[in-house]
């Protein structure tokens, strides 16, 4: 049976070197998340600096919490929130790169009407208030469930259900009224 | 496809990059994994073999002999010699420089708020008139906070948002700052010089590794005449836990020698340039406190003198 995160967070702080175990668990996912919010050059740096914060704040880790990813979820988050110029930027560029994609599968009537959607969902998610995006974005390109948003962002659970919920609306009205998907479906 | 798959669709998943991982490792395990520290008694051992030796030398070898090894209090020796020897900086009385720097930035609000840690990506250049009047223009590129507890304390002692690309904050100062002090205060003798570098860290007077911060910084001023940066190396030279590493290069990938002084729990490495003397940056980490390891670093783009505030050195300097 291997050790819990909590486990090797509370040796850790004895013995320091035990922090590496966590980095390797739990490297893929923080970088995965960073690099799609903020482009992989910046992700690389939000994810190594969001477990070095870790690192210096692992005496505050929850000791009854099983797994460290939402709480290292949680702190990359909050490095994003330092790189939001790069954030829109990015957002800016995956738009250009999906419109001009459209031409190479024009026989795929799916991909073409989500390529014309991609816009209106990166217009929105733009302009987005910060707590809504990050609570949406935990829980669209993280997996994470509410309850781990929650402790993500150290918000209660009905809040983070409101958020996303808050967000999947105005999404699917945008989306509804730019004809991207049917009424019927934006009032799912 | 819903909004929740356009979502994941817009934000593509990047490539797994093995070496991005061995960085991050690598930044990771200077905090968790330092260098392993000789127990004292083996470094007391090592430190009998090593005056064996010396001894045993000095029976074998002609006076004026040196052995191989090149400490680093002999090669801050060397670099004195470099910097005695290069011409003094000409083209104005107004000393000029330009670095920059990842600098940590603690405060508090007096008026009883928390505490609080940031860390400033920024450009300085900045102008000391002979008068001790300066100018100085810091272009800020990025501010981080390592929890919004810090983000919310900047906020409350009124810490300016990062300005937009490319704008920059311009201050002037009267005479008497105390980080653009005036160089002809200090002694070139290093005892002396070493001494009134420290009686400048009021809080610390004993802490060789401030001692090194503050010498790279007289170091790099434009207006450090030779004689002066000839004594600042003769004065490191002195610091007890000095030590030499042969080949490290800066944030802009420059090629140049380590001097550095490591504690339990900081690590300060200048890095200078061999054939000038000239100190090219310095990296400072810390493992403990709000700022663990989160590496500060300044790089030394140019440094000189120029006629009139506002202008840059030939060259650039």
């Amino acid at each position: 049976v291997q050790p819990t995160d909590a486990a090797i967070i509370r040796a850790s702080l004895e013995e320091p070197v035990q922090f590496g175990t966590i980095f390797e668990r739990h490297w893929d996912a923080v970088y995965r998340y960073a690099a799609r919010r903020v482009g992989s050059a910046v992700g690389e740096d939000v994810a190594a600096e969001a477990f070095l914060v870790a690192f210096m704040r692992r005496a505050d880790f929850r000791r009854d919490a099983t797994t460290a990813r939402p709480w290292l979820l949680g702190i990359a988050t909050n490095m994003i929130r330092h790189h939001l110029r790069d954030e829109q930027t990015h957002l800016r560029i995956l738009t250009s790169i999906v419109v001009n994609d459209a031409p190479l599968f024009p026989d795929d009537p799916e991909r073409l009407r989500a390529v014309a959607a991609l816009p209106v969902v990166s217009e929105v998610l733009a302009t987005l208030r910060l707590e809504d995006r990050d609570a949406f974005l935990l829980f669209a390109l993280a997996d994470l469930s509410y309850f781990e948003i929650a402790l993500a962002l150290d918000v209660p659970v009905g809040t983070v259900r409101s958020r996303i919920h808050r967000v999947r609306h105005r999404l699917r009205e945008r989306l509804a009224h730019s004809g991207a998907i049917a009424e019927q479906d934006a009032e799912g | 496809m819903d909004e929740l798959q356009l979502t994941r669709r817009l934000f593509a998943e990047p490539d797994p990059d093995p070496e991005a991982k061995d960085r991050a490792r690598a930044r990771l395990e200077v905090v968790t994994n330092p260098a392993p520290r000789p127990h004292v008694w083996h470094r007391l051992g090592l430190i009998a073999a090593a005056l064996a030796g010396v001894l045993a030398l000095q029976v074998i070898l002609p006076p004026g002999a040196s052995g191989p090894a090149r400490s680093a209090a002999t090669e801050l020796r060397r670099l004195a010699t470099v910097a005695a020897g290069r011409t003094p900086e000409s083209g104005g009385l107004v000393a000029y420089g330009l670095y920059e720097e990842y600098a940590l930035v603690e405060g508090q609000d007096l008026r009883g708020g928390a505490p609080f840690v940031a860390f400033v990506r920024r450009d300085v250049e900045y102008w000391r008139h002979p008068n001790g009047s300066v100018r100085s223009m810091e272009t800020v590129h990025r501010i981080d906070f390592p929890s919004d507890h810090d983000r919310i304390g900047w906020q409350q002692v009124g810490g300016p948002p990062p300005p937009g690309e490319g704008e920059s904050l311009i201050h002037d100062l009267g005479p008497g700052s105390t980080e653009f002090e005036d160089l002809s205060r200090y002694p070139h003798e290093p005892h002396q010089l070493l001494a009134a570098i420290r009686s400048n860290l009021a809080e610390a007077p004993t802490d060789d590794r401030q001692a090194l911060v503050a010498i790279t910084w007289l170091l790099s001023r434009g207006d450090a005449d030779p004689p002066l940066r000839a004594a600042l190396f003769e004065a490191a030279a002195l610091l007890p836990a000095i030590e030499l590493i042969d080949e490290v290069s800066d944030r802009h990938d420059r090629q140049g020698e380590g001097v550095m002084l490591e504690t339990e729990s900081e690590r300060m490495l200048l890095i200078v340039d061999p054939a000038t003397s000239l100190p090219l940056g310095y990296e400072l980490t810390t493992s403990e406190g709000p700022a663990a390891g989160i590496t500060s670093w300044r790089v030394y783009i140019a440094n000189g003198r120029v006629q009139r505030i506002g202008d840059v050195p030939e060259a650039g300097g």
